[in-house]
């Protein structure tokens, strides 16, 4: 008999403000901590995640959705806000600090908009300390 | 001392060393909160105190807006005759300020 799965995703809301940006940062510290992640490395999801979750709320008109689950050893922090814009499509505007921030603190990472919606995803390696 | 906290994760904290006012940030500085470190910059700017010290030993979180925040101040003020300088970064602020390659181009405060 397979053992059961638990899903363990961990669901975050927030109004779509700047100031519910460091709720999102705590919440990833929790989550990341809890998997192993050592202090530096949380500091670096702390600071990918306000990266990403900061674009998807500047162009939010609604609750930001944050989702944290663990894929294939690595830990997926999603987030998806609407925006008002059904028409807008494409990839979001990252400026040249951000992507620099962006390609050090994160395995992969992408944040785009389209059907009235604004979504960041960012992935992070699992530390494996055995 | 002049302590104006922003938010309830940022204060900053504004005194004097010789000529240069220090501002001390205990706290996050974020998107939400680097705005008041503007406002705190073009009144320093309007007062004509053009030498400015950042105290950042207990700045614990720090992102591109908080960085941008920063280098706009420097600009400003570097415009204007004077300088900034960075003291005592924090481990988080150490690290961002590597990460993008801006270790060096701020002068120790």
């Amino acid at each position: 008999m397979e053992p059961e799965q638990r899903d363990e995703t961990v669901r975050l809301t927030v109004p779509p403000t700047l100031e519910h940006l460091r709720l999102v940062r705590l919440t990833t510290a929790g989550v990341a901590s809890r998997l192993g992640f050592d202090v530096e490395e949380i500091d670096d999801l702390r600071v990918a995640v306000d990266e990403l979750a900061g674009l998807v709320l500047e162009r939010a008109r609604g609750p930001l959705e944050v989702t944290f689950t663990t894929v294939h050893g690595a830990l997926r922090i999603a987030g998806e806000a609407p925006t008002g814009e059904p028409d807008a499509t494409g990839p979001v505007s990252v400026d040249t600090l951000t992507r620099q921030i962006l390609a050090a603190v994160a395995d992969d990472w992408d944040v785009d908009a389209g059907g009235g919606r604004a979504r960041f995803c960012c992935v992070r390696r699992i530390p494996d300390r055995r | 001392m002049d302590e104006q906290p922003v938010t309830p994760d940022l204060v900053v904290t504004a005194g004097t060393d010789g000529d240069h006012t220090v501002l001390a940030l205990r706290g996050e500085l974020d998107a939400y909160t680097a705005p008041a470190l503007d406002e705190r910059v073009a009144d320093l700017l309007a007062r004509r105190r053009l030498d400015v010290v950042l105290d950042l030993s207990g700045t614990t979180f720090v992102d591109s807006s908080g960085l941008r925040t920063i280098l706009t101040a420097q600009r400003q003020l570097c415009e204007s005759g004077g300088s900034l300088g960075l003291r005592q970064p924090s481990e988080p602020v150490r690290r961002l300020l590597e990460i993008t390659g801006l270790a060096g181009h701020f002068a120790a405060g």
